[in-house]
């Protein structure tokens, strides 16, 4: 028993000094968690159908949105129906506002039109589309259709050799080349009306996010600056530091080596919730503090119900391994009632919540899952393994 | 353990919570709350200085200007410290204000010349705050549904009704001391609201421990205040560090966040309070009254016993 015990304590050793290390060197919240729209600023964007749609015309144009919004480099857009015909997308960190909306809100309906003004193939009937540069260095949108659309196109270039076929996006017409010969392979190209390469990618990638399936207005656009301030954010960063020195030292000064076991498991808490952001590609926004701030008091919370139920069954003079066992028997009913409850509460907040709530229910359920394991799982172990090891026989020094 | 007479002062508690809830509310409709910015609009300024400038320099004089809630933002800059372009968003303000906070930007800060004015719409509309509380409400539906199948419908609808009490009174003590709210306020309510969810299970657990552990005969009431008793230590520690963290939040944190760190300290101090002083008693009374009617003979001693 002593040497797992020792193993273990060693184990532990390394592991919060890999994490401090971790936390110093990589600072992975600045630099690996997102952050949302309200601590970065940005673009905030609502768009509106035009006419009825359904739920899977919405659902269809949510995700045309989210790609055309990756397209512009942004990483994690925040995109989101609200009501039967309206998708709020918010664009942390863009830098060019006016692109950007004009990006997308795009229709990005493409239309081959023959002579007579009969529409003969559509966005639809395509493969890819890339931008290049032609022999004079003019930028051009190249464009591959697919099996439909080459049959089509072979067919159109057939019968309207040496007329023109018409190219509009959006209604309006960007060019309107003469047929020279028959085009069987499915490739075209768009040469008009592009004025720089720039801008020929944009319409490439916009061809290839697909039309929206329903055109849409703009109906709200702004730029958002961050609720905190450059100096805001630093403050606040200094705030949280010495906040969490103070929990570290009221929990150490109350339950001595127990509370260096609580601070332990804290730390691990704090590693699993910017682990679990971080791999979930979560974006923080000030509600999503605000929901691991509730998840720590309820981290510490929980460790203090197990310390104080330790230290009935002490009391009721039960030897310290019996105690630890029992204490722990006893808490985990309130903490459990008490984690599922919130959790299920968060997960309605998520359901029914816009943005903000949504932010605040996503980290809160994070952020319990975690205090559950490390308060439960960590603090549990750490307190046997202490206990096997005999490292603190004196129960006053154990738990205060 | 300590040995209070919680229930026996209920009726001493009731009415001080019925005064704060009172004062919460009538603050409430009378003094109403301080919005700022993000729910009434105001003022974003891009201003170029001639020398590099630091975001504590202009916090100064906006402080001193009593605009302290503004947003500073320095653009273009490298070392993140100082920057000659800034774009600072303050709430509406007098054409004279105006004139004062620029004339100071001058006089405390340096030449500057402005180079964007716009006014902006709060960002904060009703219908938000509808679909807020309209989440909130159906998750406090889950929350009694679970309680009522985990607990019972007494605890259920006491601990919500005490739940819904920390909140309110929270709005309304922010709108007493007229701190000015953004829209950190919908996180700090929904902290609150947690809180007090999670503080509310952790009592209400030992007095469902005790009720099934109890023996024949044993008051309510004695019952009800050995459980608080028991839970005594842990209400106090818990209270007292997230309140310390919550203290350094709102000392260090800076002018932006204060809103937030101040409304949550109020309802961390008063989810403590209503926990052992607002919903215990409240369910007391209610299953005392229940078993009085249920028993007859039960009713002669807890009438000898007062």
């Amino acid at each position: 028993m002593r040497g797992r015990g020792i193993i273990g304590l060693i184990v532990i050793v390394v592991v919060v000094a890999a994490i401090y290390g971790y936390f110093t060197a990589v600072s992975p919240i600045t630099n690996y968690v997102k952050e949302g729209l309200d601590l970065k600023g940005g673009v905030h964007v609502v768009l509106q159908a035009t006419k009825p749609a359904t739920h899977a015309d919405m659902q269809k144009a949510e995700t045309i949105i989210a790609y055309r919004a990756n397209k512009l480099g942004i990483s994690e857009p925040s995109i989101q129906l609200q009501g039967s015909n309206q998708i709020i997308v918010d664009l942390a960190g863009v830098k060019n506002q006016q692109q950007a909306i004009k990006m997308i809100g795009q229709t990005a309906q493409l239309e081959f039109k023959g002579p007579n003004g009969k529409v003969i193939l559509t966005g639809k009937d395509l493969t890819s589309a890339s931008a290049a540069l032609d022999q004079s260095q003019g930028p051009i949108v190249n464009l591959q259709f697919n099996a439909e659309g080459t049959k089509l196109f072979a067919a159109a270039t057939k019968q309207y050799i040496g007329q023109v076929i018409s190219i509009y996006l959006d209604n309006s017409l960007i060019e309107a080349p003469k047929v020279d010969s028959v085009i069987p392979n499915g490739q075209a190209m768009i040469s008009g009306g592009f004025s720089s390469l720039t801008q020929a990618q944009q319409t490439a990638d916009l061809l290839n996010s697909g039309a929206l399936p329903i055109p849409m207005r703009i109906i709200d656009a702004q730029t958002v600056s961050p609720t905190l301030g450059q100096d805001s954010i630093h403050a606040s960063a200094v705030a949280i530091l010495i906040a969490m020195a103070l929990i570290v030292l009221v929990m150490l000064g109350i339950y001595r080596y127990a509370g260096l076991i609580a601070d332990i498991a804290l730390a691990i808490y704090l590693l699993l919730v910017v682990g679990a952001l971080v791999a979930f590609g979560a974006v923080l926004t000030l509600p999503g503090i605000a929901g691991i701030i509730l998840s720590a008091a309820i981290a510490v919370d929980a460790n203090v119900i197990i310390f104080a139920r330790i230290r009935d069954e002490l009391r009721a003079g039960r030897t310290l391994g019996a105690a630890i066992d029992h204490g722990f028997k006893n808490a985990l009913r309130a903490i459990m009632d008490s984690n599922v409850s919130t959790v299920i509460a968060a997960a309605v907040l998520y359901y029914f919540g816009t943005g903000e709530v949504r932010g605040f229910a996503v980290t809160l359920i994070i952020g319990v899952l975690a205090s559950f394991v490390t308060a439960v799982g960590v603090t549990r172990y750490l307190l046997r393994l202490s206990e096997d090891t005999m490292l603190v026989r004196n129960q006053k020094l154990f738990l205060g | 353990m300590p040995h209070f007479d919680f229930i026996g002062h209920r009726r001493t508690w009731f009415i001080v919570s019925l005064v704060v809830l009172v004062i919460a509310v009538g603050s409430l409709f009378v003094r109403g709350l301080n919005l700022g910015i993000d729910f009434t609009g105001g003022i974003t300024y891009n201003l170029t200085f001639q020398k590099p400038v630091s975001a504590e320099q202009l916090r100064s004089v906006l402080e001193k200007q009593h605009i302290g809630n503004s947003v500073i933002q320095l653009v273009g800059t490298e070392t993140g410290k100082t920057s000659r372009t800034v774009l600072l968003e303050t709430p509406s303000l007098t054409e004279h204000a105006r004139y004062n906070l620029q004339n100071a930007l001058t006089s405390q800060v340096g030449k500057y010349q402005i180079t964007g004015l716009n006014k902006v719409t709060g960002t904060f509309s009703n219908e938000l705050v509808k679909a807020g509380i309209l989440a909130v409400l159906i998750a406090s539906l889950a929350i009694v549904i679970y309680m009522m199948i985990r607990f019972d419908f007494r605890f259920a609808l006491t601990g919500i009704a005490a739940i819904f009490y920390d909140a309110i009174v929270t709005i309304g003590l922010v709108a007493l001391i007229h701190f000015q709210i953004s829209q950190n306020i919908v996180p700090a309510v929904l902290i609150i609201i947690g809180y007090s969810l999670n503080d509310r299970i952790i009592i209400f657990d030992r007095i469902r421990e005790n009720m099934r552990l109890r023996k024949r005969g044993e008051p309510l009431k004695d019952l009800t205040n050995r459980s608080l008793n028991q839970t005594l230590a842990r209400s106090i520690i818990t209270a007292v560090v997230v309140i310390l963290a919550m203290l350094a939040l709102l000392i260090f944190g800076g002018a932006t966040t204060q809103d937030l760190s101040a409304a949550i300290l109020i309802g961390v101090v008063f989810g403590a309070y209503s926990s052992i002083l607002f919903a215990s008693p409240l369910w007391y009374i209610w299953v005392d009254a229940n078993e009085r009617a249920s028993a007859p003979a039960a009713r002669r001693t807890a009438k000898a016993e007062r």
